[in-house]
């Protein structure tokens, strides 16, 4: 314990290099082993750290001849036509006092500095909160970007920008590779929207179109709620994408949503007339008698099934279910 | 508590009686002239109603107009009188009699309008019609055409030419006189009947996927494709093209003998062979032995519980419904879906068109089609599927399987017990998934080939696979070899844009 007082007294002497190597060994030494004088050398460095941060301030005049009278200085007045340069003792006897004072303050603050600060309370209001959208690129600024990178995205193509050497404002530009999970209701219009994206960026889509499709058919098959982002997407597939198994899924998915969009419906008949494979323009046929039998006949799909069902060069079986369709129908 | 109910049910009683009353019909009748010159043209569009049209002498257009609206109540019955208007204009060149409804949707009114028109005999008539239960156009000397969804349409002593095109009604062309000008009827799914003079020449052109055609004219003539085309009396008519999808035709001497009226089948000898499709359905709980249906052009579709020998079914088009079969399964079929139930033979079944449906494949066999799904819920012997686009699923395979389609996702699980089978599955757009039970061993080729040079698409509940890349074809090509559960049997999978999984059960 007497060992622990000894140790702490030369504190600010380490502090301000003043040991000797031995000593300055032994002070190490002992905070390494001794977790009291560990916690508190960290305390004085922190304090000591904090003093340097304190503006420097001149004391008062009067403050000043105060102090020096009690201790015993006499301040001489200065001549006003020679120029004084102050003797270095008063110089070391001005800068102890004010180390003194210092490092009082500090310890006071030191000491006070566990008490809790205890804020008034105040009602806390929410202005506004920034939607995060996904986007191909994006401008942030440093001050809306947290100091905090979570884990250890891959970060490449690295560019540095300084447009204007003369201020101090830089940029840095580099493309980042984020997993990043979107939960919602299915309603949701962005959920919709990124749903709708997911299904036609073909290539990024894991594990591929196929469970893309189907994934958005068990999510909006049959909903009460239309979307018809969705249903565009998914007849964007139709017309687009060059797999027959994929147009199957999809003309399957477009039957089983609520909504027929104009689009909906177009590619349905694109499908129909020109698909070359049979197993879609089979359920073409049903998708589009589905829509002809919702409200109003619908005379471009009629049209169409009439077509498919006069078609000479048809399939048998797909112009006899384009027949079927029709005598179905009743308007 | 007796008079309470009697109250209550006085009530209700009182409440229907009501609603009976306000339950309320619209009818407006009115007739307009106009003045319609040699040459002009009328123009009838008519959404929901009747129209007769009656060629006249003289130069008058007298249109009788009958307008009905049906409502439940005085509101909506003002609404769809409101809503409900004819329109009719013209000069002496071409007049437009037209129906505009403005049904709102979940309007509580509905609506008609019939059209009595006396029009000069000489003027084309013009009709574009969706609902309504008769068209009759009578007595026009020049050109009619016709546009109809549901109506059946009667043309009586049209001299002019004449088109008619119905979806789901029946048309009726009769005329006194023999035909001087060409004839265009189609019908998807009615009838059409032609009764012309008996001495009328034509060049007759008669097409029906699965009606029959009849006649009591002398005919001649050949099939081509699936129609027929041939001469009525003989040469220097006008052409008449008859076309009735699903429906039946007739071509019939006006004032002729209904026992004389024959199937064209019969009519035309050395035809080389009919190829008029007539649907058929053959339906029956049991066959006792073998089950042969032989290649025929005709639309056939069977629905069989039971066939206590084998199945040899050929048809141009249909369904193929097989409960039980305790022989081989051979079946071809233009198009349209299977479904068989339990075969305890070989299947080698094959359709254009259509999805196909296998319960048990006890002894597996040869299964394809050219598009739609192909899923077969258990083998017991080695399977072969061939699918054109769309999935294939084999929920039990306790046999080798061999699978490929051009686009869509293979799913394939093996008997939990099998140790080692042969298994091939391929790809071209889509998933493959397998899933193998603890003890199975195999010599694993798994590839895929993908667009996407970061993608790890090769998933597997075993150790021991390597898995090396490639660039082929300007794609990347990730294969995984190895073997597992100790080895055994090659199982060679292939996709491409897609992923593959070997899951152990």
């Amino acid at each position: 314990m007497a060992e622990c007082s000894a140790m702490r007294e030369s504190f600010p002497l380490l502090l301000t290099e003043s040991l000797d190597a031995r000593s300055r060994e032994l002070t190490h030494q002992h905070i390494e082993s001794c977790s009291e004088c560990g916690a508190e050398w960290l305390a004085t460095k922190e304090t000591w750290r904090l003093m340097e941060a304190l503006p420097e301030l001149t004391p008062p005049p009067r403050m000043r001849q105060r102090f020096l009278a009690e201790i015993g200085v006499e301040e001489k007045p200065v001549e006003s036509n020679i120029l004084s340069f102050p003797k270095r003792t008063w110089a070391r006897w001005l800068s102890q006092a004010a180390a003194v004072v210092i490092v009082a303050g500090g310890s006071y603050l030191y000491g006070h500095r566990t008490q809790p600060v205890r804020l008034a309370p105040q009602q806390a209001t929410l202005n506004s909160i920034q939607p995060v959208s996904i986007a191909e690129s994006r401008v942030v600024k440093s001050s809306a970007l947290s100091p905090n990178i979570e884990g250890r995205p891959d970060i490449e193509n690295v560019q540095f920008i300084d447009t204007n050497p003369n201020d101090d404002e830089v940029s840095l530009s580099f493309d980042i590779t984020q997993h990043m999970t979107v939960t919602g209701n299915r309603s949701d219009k962005s959920m919709v929207q990124l749903m709708a994206y997911v299904m036609q960026n073909e290539d990024k889509a894991q594990p591929s179109t196929t469970r893309a499709i189907d994934i958005v058919k068990q999510t909006y098959a049959n909903s009460h709620q239309p979307e018809p982002e969705i249903a565009g997407a998914v007849a964007r597939v139709l017309r687009n994408d060059e797999h027959e198994g994929v147009r199957i899924k999809a003309v399957d998915t477009l039957k089983t949503l609520p909504t027929a969009t104009s689009e909906t419906r177009e590619a349905l008949i694109a499908a129909l007339k020109n698909d070359p494979n049979p197993a879609v323009r089979i359920k073409a046929v049903d998708a589009l008698a589905k829509i002809a039998a919702s409200g109003q006949l619908d005379q471009a799909a009629v049209d169409t099934l009439r077509q498919k069902a006069m078609q000479d060069d048809e399939n048998l079986y797909v112009r006899t279910k384009a027949a079927e369709a029709l005598k179905k129908l009743n308007p | 508590m007796m008079n309470s109910f009697l109250r209550t049910g006085g009530l209700a009683v009182a409440l229907f009686a009501c609603a009976s009353l306000f339950a309320a019909t619209h009818t407006e009748r009115f007739t307009r002239d106009f003045p319609l010159g040699i040459g002009g043209s009328l123009w009838i569009e008519n959404p929901v109603g009747d129209v007769e049209v009656i060629g006249v002498e003289g130069s008058t257009l007298s249109v009788s107009v009958t307008k009905n609206v049906n409502a439940p109540d005085a509101t909506s019955l003002g609404e769809g009188r409101e809503q409900t208007q004819v329109y009719m204009g013209g000069d002496g060149k071409a007049f437009v009699v037209r129906t505009v409804v403005g049904a709102p949707p979940g309007a509580k009114w509905k609506s008609n309008v019939s059209y009595s028109i006396r029009v000069p005999r000489v003027a084309q008539v013009h009709i574009v019609a969706a609902v309504g239960e008769r068209i009759r156009v009578a007595g026009i000397s020049s050109a009619v055409t016709v546009k109809n969804f549901s109506a059946d349409i009667t043309l009586e002593n049209i001299a002019g030419a004449v088109t008619v095109d119905t979806t789901n009604g029946d048309i009726h062309f009769i005329t006194d006189a023999r035909p001087a000008a060409a004839v265009q009827l189609s019908t998807i799914n009615g009838g059409i009947e032609v009764q012309v003079n008996p001495d009328s020449n034509l060049d007759w052109i008669a097409q029906s996927i699965s009606g029959d055609v009849r006649t009591n004219f002398p005919v001649k003539g050949r099939f081509s494709g699936n129609g027929f085309r041939g001469l009525v009396n003989g040469i220097g008519g006008p052409t008449i093209a008859t076309t009735a999808v699903m429906g039946n035709i007739f071509m019939l001497k006006r004032g002729g003998r209904q026992d004389e009226i024959k199937s064209l089948r019969a009519v035309i000898e050395n035809s080389g062979g009919p190829t008029i499709f007539k649907k058929t359905a053959i339906e029956t709980p049991l066959v006792q032995g073998n089950f042969i249906y032989p290649a025929s052009a005709d639309i056939v579709s069977f629905n069989i519980g039971e066939i206590r020998g084998f199945a040899n079914i050929a048809t141009a088009a249909g369904q193929v419904n097989l409960g039980t079969v305790m022989g081989d399964v051979t079946v071809r079929s233009g198009g349209g879906p299977f479904d068989f139930g339990a075969v305890f033979g070989v299947i080698n079944a094959h359709t254009d068109a259509g999805e196909v449906n296998v319960g048990n494949a006890y002894k597996g066999g040869e299964i394809s089609t050219s598009g739609g799904t192909l899923q077969v819920t258990f083998s017991g012997g080695p399977l072969t599927l061939q699918n054109g686009g769309g999935d294939i699923v084999v929920r039990h395979a306790a046999s080798s399987v061999s699978a490929e389609t051009r686009s869509g996702d293979l799913s394939i699980t093996l008997d939990p017990n099998s140790r080692s089978q042969r298994i091939t599955a391929k790809t071209t757009k889509g998933n493959v998934f397998l899933a193998v039970g603890q003890r199975f061993g195999a010599d694993v080729e798994a590839t895929v080939l993908t667009s996407n040079d970061e993608a790890n698409p090769i998933h597997a509940d075993f150790n021991g696979l390597t898995i090396k890349r490639d660039q082929f074809n300007g794609k990347t090509r990730i294969r995984a070899t190895g073997k597992i559960g100790g080895g055994g049997e090659k199982v060679e999978l292939y996709s491409e844009e897609g992923e593959i999984r070997i899951t152990q059960r």
